[in-house]
C-alpha cells in the first residue's frame, strides 16, 4: 500500500503541495489528474524519492520513505513525463546500464531485457540506438526501463501524451497486462479518457490537494446521480414544462431544442413517478434519462471550471414565455 | 568484479566518439611540435657556436612539462564540467537517482570515466616528456614523479568540475564556473597574496598558504626543482612576506599536493550532497 499523508512541498515561496493525502490499495491501477501546476509531477517525484517533502510522510508496505530508501527504489518503477537520451547508446544497452544499476547482471539482465523488450515490441529494434527511436518507442522503452527490476508499484507521468493513437492503445493494453499481473500502477495524465478506460481508482488534484478520490464506478456514479434529467420530447413543451414546473422536486431547468434538462432533486422512484406522471398526460416523451457523468465533467466542476458546462437555465420563480 | 555501471556506460559511448582521439592527438602534436622545434633550435646554435649547452635542453623539458600542464589545465576541468549538467538537462539523473545508484557511487562513476580519459591523454604524453633523456639531466623517475603529479593534479581539476557541474544545470555555465573555480587557484590567490603583502611584516602573510591550492605553483614548483631553479619558490615566497625556508616551503610539493588532494575530496562530497534529495529541497529544484 502506498500512502502519502498531508505532504506539503515548497519552491521558495509558491506551495506545489498543500496537505496531499492519499492511499492507493495494492493492485489498483490509480489515476492521478489535475490542470497543470496543481502538482501533479511534485506528488510524482516524491513519491518516486527524487524529491523530499517539506512537511508530511510517505509510505509504502509500512516503510517511511527515505529511511529505508534503498529497499524502497527496489519496489518503485519510475517513467518521467520526459524520456532521458543518452546520445551513441543501443536500446540492448540502455536497458543492460539500467539493469546494472539496480545490481542485475550477466544472463540474468540479458533474459529479463528479452523479455522486457519482448512485451513491448521493441525485440526487433535491440541494436538501434535509442536517440533514433520514434516517441511512442521511446515511451515503451522507458517503460521496459521502469521494469527491468520487477517492481512492486510502477508511476507513470503523463505515459500517454504525444503518442498516435495506435501506440496509445498498445500502450494501454501493456499498462492493462501489467495490471493483470498484479502491479500496482499510478498513472498520472491530461488525457482523460485514457484514465477512465484503464483506471479502477482515481485521485483529482488541484492547488496541491486532493479534491476527490475514491472508486472510478462509485466517483462516477455518485456524478451521475447529481447530473440532470434530460427529456426528450416530440411535442408539446410548453405542457411539459408546465407539468415539471409544479413538481416540489424541480429545482431548475433548462431547455435546447427538444430537449428539457432539470435538475431534480429526488429518489429513482420519484424520478419513475415523474416519467408516469408526464405519459398520462399525454405528453409524448421519446425519452427519460439521467445525463450520463463523465470524467471530464468530473474534472471541470472540481477544479473550478464548473461554469463552462451551464446552459439556459430556468429558476424558480421567473416567468414562464413558453 | 561489479564495474560501476557508468564508468562502463561513459567508455562505451566515449569509444564511438572522435572527441578522444582527437584531443589526445591534437595536445600531443602540439608538443611535439614544441620538443622538435626546441631540440631542432638548440642542435643549430650547439653546430654553429661548437658548444654543449646541455642547460637548454633541461629548459626546454620544463617549457614542453609546463606546456602539457597548461593543456591539462584547459582540457580535465571540462571533461566533467559537463558529466552532471548534462544529466540534469537530459533528465537522466532523475532516473539514476530512482535506481539502487547511491549518490556517491553516481559521483565515484562520473570521475572515475573522466579520469579515464585523463590516464589516457597522460600515458600519450609521456613519450614527449622522456625525450630530455636522450641528452640527459632529467632521471626517468624525475619523469615518472611529474607523471604521477600530473595526474593528482588532474584527479583534483576534475573533482573541481564535477563541482561546477553538480552546482549548475546548464554545461556552457557549468564550464564557465570549473574554468572560473580553476582560475582563482592558480590566478586569483596569488595575485590576492601579492596584494595583501604590503600589509604584513616578514612571515606574517598567511594568505600566501593559499599558493598551496595552487596547482600550477605546485607543479612549477616541482619542475623548478628538478631543473635547477629550486631557489624560484622561496623568493615568490619572500615576495608574499611569507618566512622563507620553512618547513612549508621545503616540503612544499607534497604539502600543496595533500591540501590539494583535502579540498578535491571536500568539492566531491559537497556535489555528493548537493545532488542527494533531502529534506527542505535542492537548490536547483523548480516547480514543475
Amino acid at each position: 500500500m502506498l500512502r502519502m499523508e498531508n505532504v506539503k512541498k515548497f519552491y521558495g515561496q509558491v506551495c506545489a503541495l498543500d496537505g496531499l493525502t492519499l492511499s492507493i490499495e495494492d493492485g489498483a491501477l490509480y489515476g492521478f489528474v489535475g490542470p497543470n501546476g496543481a502538482g501533479k509531477t511534485t506528488a510524482i517525484k516524491i513519491m518516486a524519492g527524487i524529491l523530499y517533502p517539506d512537511e508530511g510522510t510517505v509510505t509504502i508496505d509500512d516503510m517511511e520513505a527515505g529511511a529505508e530508501n534503498r529497499r524502497l527504489k527496489r519496489r518503485i518503477g519510475y517513467v518521467p513525463d520526459t524520456f532521458g537520451v543518452y546520445h551513441n547508446l543501443k536500446v540492448s544497452e540502455y536497458m543492460e546500464f539500467f539493469a546494472a544499476c539496480y545490481q542485475i547482471n550477466g544472463l540474468t539482465a540479458r533474459k529479463r531485457i528479452a523479455k522486457l523488450l519482448g512485451l513491448m515490441n521493441l525485440s526487433d529494434r535491440e541494436d538501434f540506438y535509442v536517440d533514433a527511436l520514434s516517441r511512442g518507442m521511446k515511451q515503451k522503452l522507458s517503460l521496459a526501463r521502469a521494469l527491468i527490476h520487477d517492481p512492486k508499484i510502477l508511476i507513470l507521468d503523463e505515459p500517454t501524451s504525444g503518442l498516435d493513437p495506435g501506440t496509445r492503445f498498445e500502450f494501454k493494453q501493456i499498462i492493462g497486462e501489467l495490471s493483470e499481473q498484479g502491479k500496482t500502477i499510478f498513472i498520472s495524465s491530461h488525457i482523460l479518457s485514457d484514465i477512465s478506460e484503464l483506471c479502477t481508482d482515481i485521485g483529482i488534484i488541484d492547488q496541491g490537494h486532493i479534491v476527490m478520490s475514491g472508486r472510478l464506478n462509485e466517483v462516477m456514479k455518485m456524478v451521475t446521480e447529481q447530473n440532470p434529467i434530460v427529456i426528450t420530447m416530440a411535442a408539446r413543451i410548453t405542457e411539459a414544462i408546465r407539468l415539471l414546473k409544479a413538481q416540489p422536486q424541480v429545482r431548475s431547468l433548462s431547455i435546447r431544442g427538444n430537449d428539457i434538462r432539470i435538475n431534480y432533486n429526488g429518489s429513482q422512484r420519484k424520478e419513475a413517478e415523474l416519467l408516469r406522471m408526464l405519459v398520462e398526460a399525454g405528453l409524448p416523451v421519446r425519452s427519460f434519462s439521467r445525463e450520463k457523468g463523465s470524467l471530464e465533467a468530473i474534472f471541470m466542476q472540481l477544479t473550478g471550471h464548473g461554469e463552462e458546462r451551464t446552459i439556459l437555465s430556468w429558476e424558480e420563480g421567473e416567468e414562464d414565455e413558453y | 568484479m561489479n564495474i560501476n555501471p557508468i564508468l562502463k556506460r561513459e567508455i562505451m559511448v566515449q569509444s564511438r566518439s572522435l572527441r578522444l582521439p582527437m584531443l589526445v592527438s591534437g595536445i600531443n602534436l602540439l608538443l611535439f611540435m614544441t620538443a622538435l622545434l626546441g631540440m631542432f633550435g638548440i642542435l643549430s646554435r650547439m653546430q654553429l657556436l661548437a658548444e654543449r649547452e646541455y642547460g637548454s635542453f633541461l629548459a626546454l623539458y620544463g617549457t614542453v612539462v609546463f606546456l602539457a600542464f597548461i593543456l591539462l589545465l584547459f582540457v580535465t576541468p571540462s571533461l566533467t564540467a559537463g558529466s552532471i549538467s548534462m544529466e540534469r538537462s537530459m533528465e537522466t539523473l532523475d532516473l539514476m537517482l530512482t535506481t539502487q545508484m547511491s549518490p556517491l557511487r553516481i559521483m565515484t562513476g562520473k570521475l572515475s570515466a573522466s579520469a579515464f580519459s585523463v590516464c589516457i591523454l597522460l600515458c600519450s604524453c609521456i613519450p614527449v616528456m622522456l625525450l630530455p633523456l636522450v641528452y640527459g639531466g632529467i632521471s626517468f623517475s624525475d619523469v615518472a614523479a611529474l607523471v604521477l603529479v600530473f595526474a593528482l593534479e588532474a584527479l583534483v581539476l576534475l573533482c573541481i568540475g564535477l563541482f561546477a557541474s553538480s552546482l549548475s544545470r546548464n554545461t556552457v555555465r557549468a564550464t564557465a564556473g570549473a574554468y572560473g573555480l580553476t582560475a582563482a587557484l592558480c590566478i586569483g590567490f596569488p595575485v590576492l597574496g601579492l596584494l595583501l603583502s604590503p600589509f604584513f611584516r616578514t612571515g606574517g602573510n598567511y594568505f600566501a598558504c593559499l599558493l598551496l591550492l595552487n596547482p600550477a605553483a605546485c607543479v612549477g614548483s616541482m619542475v623548478a626543482e628538478q631543473t635547477g631553479y629550486g631557489e624560484l619558490l622561496s623568493e615568490i615566497f619572500q615576495r608574499m612576506s611569507f618566512v622563507p625556508g620553512n618547513a612549508l616551503v621545503r616540503f612544499f610539493v607534497p604539502v600543496s599536493l595533500l591540501s590539494q588532494l583535502a579540498l578535491a575530496f571536500i568539492l566531491l562530497l559537497l556535489s555528493v550532497v548537493d545532488i542527494t534529495p533531502k529534506r527542505g529541497g535542492n537548490r536547483r529544484e523548480r516547480k514543475s
